[in-house]
């Protein structure tokens, strides 16, 4: 059976009569009929909208910018070694939870089966973590010797005791001789993991693009970076490539 | 666009002398930005005449979220077209003022506050580097030079040599350097010559010397620097001289911070020690 546009109109009225005045004018920006008449008011009128902070309660399972960084776009990169920065909990539940098109003899080549941490202690935090960042990477130099370079994934703690991983970066690229790119998306920062998507794809431009060389370059060869790799989308990607 | 923080202890009166050297370099025709790094934002009051400007933080709270700032929204102009910026933050106690800073550093940024017109970026920063936030004016790319506020008073003079450490680190990292001391008078015996041989230690200079003057408290009651309030008096031409000399300087140095133990020997031997012998002396 069909439920009218008003019908569900006075569903959802019924529904939110149930919250308090304050909760309800809230939730009432949650939940909305799309009536299907006016397609070009929707856009504007729709109070909703993505990008947006949400309510808890609402149906809006999200994650953080660093899952967004480390989970989608820079995770899935094969040759390079990715670092959790921070306590060791982001890390470890961010271990191996997407399929990815990566292939390769893992440790030599290939590093998404791994999972590195910096495992910060209540010391690391007090004292912060440059000193920590910089053992970490010459440990990664010496057990991966293939490894290309090193992403730092930045978790909360990170930008809360204004830790300089930028700086860290330089002096570990100068003496490890390969790129290190330091990645700002610490999780409480935007409403989603999709600010850690574009957080991570300014990293690649500022730090890797154009460093690079192309065997037999052409007029007409195309990098493409930011891949969006929520499930194995590279395979159907390169296809049409 | 020349870009330095301003550092010292807290209550040293960093906000006060950068506003009035401020009002100075604006005098003589330079376009300046004040980027306030502190939860109390009175880095402005002066320039505005107004008790305390919107903050990135505080609109960012009411607002939900930073990226849903607009900068004209934040970004005021004061006396002679000088831009203000207040990064705001947390009542004392809670949350955290170091992100505060990095955030609305960060905001500017990327909303293009820093355009190639600007002269001068003054960034006056919280008294007490207490984490990495209050050392994100230090970083690569923002502040190349740091002046420290300080007075013959043994704890500013600490603060001014812990600061120094501070900058130590990042100049090595980084390409910030010291631009010397601002002696702010509180009438110590021997301060010139004290604040002096403190930079001497320092490897650095003490740029400026600027008097005890009381003209500072009264336009400061009335929101206005000396030389918008009292543009003849003598503190006035003490501020634009102090401007000029900035504007002018080329004395940069990585510091060379002291010890403790050097620290109270320093004070012992230019200063208290020698007035009481002196006075002991008077008293024989």
């Amino acid at each position: 059976m069909k439920t009218s546009i008003n019908e569900t109109r006075e569903f959802i009225d019924k529904l939110l009569e149930a919250y308090p005045e304050k909760t309800r004018k809230k939730r009432a920006r949650h939940i909305q009929v799309k009536d299907g008449e006016s397609k070009e008011d929707c856009a504007s009128k729709c109070p909703i909208k993505s990008n947006v902070k949400s309510v808890p309660g609402v149906m809006t399972a999200r994650g953080c910018a660093y899952a967004g960084s480390k989970g989608v776009v820079w995770g899935p990169i094969r040759d390079v070694v990715h670092l959790s920065h921070g306590p060791v909990g982001c890390g470890y539940y961010s271990w191996s939870t997407r399929r990815n098109l990566a292939q390769g003899k893992p440790g030599v080549n290939n590093f998404v089966p791994f999972q590195f941490t910096s495992d910060f202690q209540e010391q690391d935090i007090v004292y912060g973590g440059a000193k920590k960042l910089e053992e970490i990477g010459r440990e990664i130099k010496e057990l991966f010797p293939e490894a290309r370079g090193i992403s730092i994934q930045s978790e909360c703690p990170i930008g809360l005791i204004g830790d300089d991983i930028e700086a860290s970066a330089k002096v570990m690229e100068e003496e490890l001789g390969m790129p290190i790119i330091p990645v700002r998306c610490e999780g409480f920062r935007g409403v989603s993991q999709s600010l850690g998507h574009h957080i991570a794809n300014d990293s690649v431009r500022d730090h890797v693009l154009g460093k690079g060389t192309v065997d037999d370059p052409t007029p007409y060869d195309i990098a493409i970076i930011g891949d969006y790799n929520i499930g194995g989308d590279a395979w159907a990607s390169k296809k049409i490539l | 666009m020349r870009q330095i923080a301003i550092y010292g202890k807290g209550g040293i009166g960093k906000s006060t002398t950068t506003q009035n050297l401020v009002a100075g370099l604006a005098e003589a025709g330079k376009e300046i930005m004040i980027v306030g790094c502190d939860p109390k934002a009175d880095s402005t009051r002066l320039m505005l005449h107004a008790k305390a400007q919107t903050t990135v933080m505080d609109l960012a709270r009411e607002m939900g979220s930073v990226e849903e700032l607009e900068l004209d929204e934040v970004l005021m102009e004061g006396y002679k077209g000088v831009r203000c910026v207040e990064s705001g933050g947390p009542e004392p106690g809670v949350g955290c003022a170091g992100r505060g800073v990095i955030t609305a550093i960060n905001f500017l940024e990327e909303n293009g506050a820093y355009s190639d017109d600007l002269d001068f970026v003054f960034y006056d920063v919280l008294g007490d580097v207490v984490c990495g936030g209050f050392a994100m004016p230090m970083r690569e790319k923002k502040a190349q030079e740091i002046y420290i506020v300080t007075s013959g008073e043994m704890m500013a003079m600490y603060a001014a040599n812990n600061i120094c450490k501070g900058i130590v680190k990042y100049a090595v990292s980084g390409g910030i350097r010291l631009g010397g001391l601002i002696c702010n008078s509180r009438k110590v015996d021997r301060e010139h010559d004290l604040i002096n041989a403190l930079a001497e230690r320092l490897g650095t200079q003490m740029i400026h010397f600027v008097p005890r003057d009381n003209v500072v408290q009264r336009a400061e009651l009335k929101r206005r620097t000396v030389i918008e309030h009292e543009p003849e008096c003598g503190q006035a031409d003490e501020y634009r001289e102090l401007a000029k000399k900035i504007s002018e300087n080329k004395n940069f140095v990585i510091p060379t911070p002291m010890t403790m133990d050097e620290l109270e020997e320093l004070l012992i031997t230019y200063g208290f020690l020698e007035v009481e012998e002196e006075e002991a002396a008077a008293q024989a």
